[in-house]
C-alpha cells in the first residue's frame, strides 16, 4: 500500500548514473588506447567513443538538472554537502571521458604506438591507467576510505612520474613527430588520473576539500562498532 | 558501459525514510486531518454561537462582490495559506453565516492572495538580473491569471451565479452519493462533533461560557492553521521523492495536459499550492524549466488546492459548505479552460508575466510597488471604500 508514497530517492539515480558514467569511462579509455596502439579500426571505434562521449555529456547536465530539482523540493532537508560532491564528480568523469577522446585524437591524426620503439613503456602506462579506473570506480562504490587512502598516494606517484615523461619529450632533440605524440599521452594520461584522484577525494576528505587530499585532513572512518 | 556492476555503499546516502517513517507519518497526516475537520467544525459552532445578528453585521461589508474578493485577497495574504481562507470560508458557508454568493467573491480572492508567497519566494533572486527576471516571470504568471480568470469570472458570476449554479448541481449528486460530504450524519462527521462537544463542556465548566463564541473561532482558526501546517510538512517529507520525479517527467515531456496534472497532484499531495508554485520559482530561475512548462503546472496547483475546501466541507452541516467547495474548485476548471486550451489566450498571461519581470529588472523598486500594491494597498482600499 505504500509503495506509491515510497521516497523515490532521487540521489540514488545520481549514484547509478555516477557509476554508469564510471563505466563509460572504461569504455572510453579501452577504446581509446585500442585506437591509438593500431589495435583497431580508427573511424569505427572514434564513432563509439562519439557516442559514449556525448552519453557522459547528457547525463552529467541530467545529473545537474537532479540534482536542482532535488536541492529545490527537499528545501531545508537537502544533503547540500552531498549534492555538491556529486556535482564536482560528475564534471570530474565527464572530464576523464575528454581525455579518452583526446587520446583517439592522436590515433585520428595519424600516430600508432604498435610496433614503436618505447611500445612496452606506453604498454605499461596503459595498463596502469586502466587498473586506476578499475580500482577508483570500485573505490567510489563502495565508498571504500582504506582504498582510497592507498589509491590517491599512488596516483600521485604516478602522476610525477607521468610529468617527468612528459618534460622528457617536450624538451626532447627527436623530431616533433615522434615527441610531441608521446608528450601528449603521458600529459593527457596524467589529467586521467588527476581526475580519478579528485573523484575518489569525496569518499574521504570534507566538502571544502575535496580535489585537495591531505591525509591528516580526512574525514576519520567510521569504526565498525560505534 | 563497463562491466563493473558496483554500487554506491549506504554510507554515501542521505538518510532516506524507511518504511517503518513512512507509515508513521502518513499516520500523523491522517491524525492532522482529523484536527483540520475538528478545527472547521469548531469554527463553525463559535460562529454560530455569536448568534445571527451580529454575524450578519460582520459579513455586510463583504457583501459587495468586490469587497468580497478584497477581503479574501488580504485574508490569503495576511495567513499566507489559500487553503486556511477557503477551509475558513467553508466553515462559515457552513455555519449558515456567510451565503455562498458573498463567499464566491470570497474564493476568487484567495485565489489572488495565495500567489503572494511564491512573488515573494521569486525575490531571493533579485540580485542576479537573468534570474531574477526568470524567476519574477514564473511567480507573477500565477498572478496574470488567477487576476484574468477573476475578471473574466466574477462578472459573469455576478450577472447569471453561473459558478454557484454549477457547483449546487454538482452538490446535489455528490452529496448524494457520499454522506460524508452531504447533509447526512455519517460516523466521520459523528467523530468531528465528539471533541467539538468536550470543547464546549470544557469552556462552560471553567465558566467562560460568555465567551464561547469567541474562543471556539479561534480555537478552530489555529487547529486549522496548525493541523494544514502539519499535514502539509509530513507529506511533503513522505512526497518529496514522487515530487522530485514528478518535475522530471514534466522537463521530459514538456507543458500539457501532463504538467497539468502533475501540479494537481503534487499540490493534493503536500495540500498546498503554494509549496508547488515555489518549487517552479527555483527552477525556472536556474533555466532549467522554462515559463511555458511551468505554466501548467502551476494551473493543476489551483486545482489541487480546491481539495483542501473539499475536505472541510466534510466537517460541515449545511449542504451550502460542499457548493462553496465546489464553487472553488469550478471557478479554476472554468479559468482554465477559458485561458489554457487556445495559444493565443494562453499567451497573454505569458506575456503580461515577461513584461512584467523585464521591467522589474529593469527597476528593481517596482518589485515593491507590484507586490504592496497588488496584495495589500489595492484590496485594502477597495475594502474601506466599498
Amino acid at each position: 500500500m505504500f509503495s506509491i508514497f515510497r521516497d523515490a530517492d532521487q540521489l540514488e539515480t545520481v549514484e547509478k548514473q555516477l557509476l554508469e558514467m564510471f563505466g563509460a569511462c572504461q569504455d572510453a579509455f579501452r577504446l581509446a588506447c585500442e585506437a591509438v596502439f593500431g589495435e583497431a579500426d580508427v573511424e569505427e571505434w572514434g564513432n563509439r567513443l562519439e557516442s559514449i562521449d556525448k552519453d557522459l555529456n547528457k547525463t552529467e547536465r541530467a545529473i545537474r538538472r537532479e540534482l536542482l530539482i532535488h536541492g529545490t523540493v527537499r528545501g531545508a532537508e537537502t544533503d547540500l554537502g552531498l549534492m555538491l560532491v556529486y556535482m564536482a564528480v560528475a564534471k570530474d568523469i565527464e572530464r576523464i571521458g575528454d581525455y579518452c577522446k583526446n587520446i583517439w585524437n592522436l590515433a585520428q591524426m595519424g600516430i600508432n604506438f604498435a610496433g614503436a620503439d618505447d611500445h612496452r613503456e606506453l604498454q605499461k602506462h596503459r595498463e596502469r591507467v586502466a587498473e586506476l579506473i578499475e580500482l577508483s570506480l570500485s573505490a567510489f562504490g563502495n565508498q571504500d576510505a582504506d582504498a582510497v587512502h592507498e589509491l590517491i598516494p599512488a596516483i600521485r606517484d604516478d602522476t610525477r612520474h607521468y610529468d617527468d615523461h612528459l618534460v622528457q619529450f617536450v624538451r626532447s632533440d627527436r623530431p616533433g613527430s615522434y615527441a610531441a605524440p608521446r608528450a601528449l599521452f603521458y600529459r593527457y594520461i596524467k589529467r586521467i588520473s588527476a581526475h580519478l584522484a579528485n573523484t575518489l577525494t569525496s569518499v574521504v576528505m570534507p566538502v571544502d576539500r575535496l580535489d585537495f587530499y591531505k591525509k591528516s585532513k580526512a574525514i576519520e572512518p567510521e569504526s565498525e562498532d560505534s | 558501459m563497463g562491466d563493473n556492476q558496483v554500487e554506491i555503499d549506504d554510507r554515501a546516502r542521505s538518510p532516506f525514510l524507511s518504511w517503518g517513517e513512512t507509515a508513521l507519518r502518513l499516520g500523523l497526516a491522517i491524525l492532522f486531518l482529523y484536527v483540520f475537520l475538528v478545527g472547521v467544525k469548531s469554527l463553525e459552532t463559535g460562529i454560530k454561537s455569536f448568534g445571527e445578528a451580529f454575524v450578519s453585521d460582520l459579513f455586510e461589508s463583504v457583501g459587495n462582490p468586490i469587497a468580497g474578493l478584497a477581503a479574501g485577497i488580504l485574508a490569503t495574504v495576511l495567513v499566507q495559506s489559500s487553503s486556511v481562507t477557503t477551509s475558513t470560508i467553508v466553515g462559515l458557508v457552513g455555519a449558515g453565516v456567510l451565503p455562498v454568493e458573498t463567499a464566491v467573491p470570497m474564493i476568487m480572492g484567495a485565489n489572488i492572495g495565495t500567489t503572494v508567497t511564491n512573488t515573494l519566494a521569486s525575490l531571493g533572486h533579485l540580485r542576479q538580473g537573468a534570474y531574477f527576471r526568470r524567476a519574477f516571470a514564473a511567480a507573477t504568471v500565477h498572478d496574470y491569471f488567477n487576476i484574468i480568470a477573476v475578471v473574466l469570472l466574477l462578472p459573469l458570476e455576478v450577472a447569471t451565479g453561473l459558478i454557484r449554479r454549477i457547483a449546487t448541481g454538482v452538490a446535489d449528486t455528490v452529496g448524494g452519493l457520499l454522506p460524508e460530504v452531504g447533509t447526512g450524519s455519517s460516523p466521520v462527521k459523528s467523530a468531528i462533533k465528539i471533541p467539538v462537544e468536550r470543547f464546549e463542556e470544557a469552556i462552560d465548566s471553567v465558566g467562560a461560557g460568555g465567551a464561547m463564541g469567541a474562543i471556539l473561532l479561534a480555537l478552530g482558526i489555529g487547529l486549522i492553521f496548525a493541523a494544514l501546517w502539519m499535514i502539509t510538512r509530513q507529506m511533503r517529507i513522505v512526497m518529496s521523492g514522487r515530487i522530485e520525479n514528478a518535475i522530471n517527467s514534466v522537463l521530459a515531456k514538456g507543458a500539457g495536459i501532463a504538467a497539468l496534472v502533475v501540479g494537481i497532484a503534487m499540490t493534493v499531495a503536500v495540500q498546498s499550492s503554494s509549496i508547488t508554485t515555489s518549487i517552479l520559482v527555483p527552477l525556472v530561475a536556474a533555466g532549467v524549466l522554462t515559463l511555458q512548462n511551468a505554466f501548467p503546472v502551476t494551473l493543476g496547483a489551483n486545482i489541487g488546492t480546491t481539495v483542501t475546501a473539499l475536505l472541510a466541507s466534510i466537517a460541515a452541516d449545511a449542504p451550502e459548505a460542499l457548493v462553496i467547495a465546489l464553487a472553488h474548485v469550478t471557478f479554476n476548471v472554468i479559468g482554465i479552460l477559458i485561458i489554457y486550451p487556445w495559444p493565443r489566450i494562453r499567451a497573454i498571461p505569458l506575456f503580461l508575466a515577461e513584461k512584467t519581470a523585464e521591467a522589474a529588472v529593469a527597476r528593481r523598486w517596482l518589485v515593491v510597488i507590484y507586490v504592496v500594491g497588488l496584495f495589500v494597498l489595492t484590496p485594502l482600499a477597495l475594502l474601506l471604500l466599498l
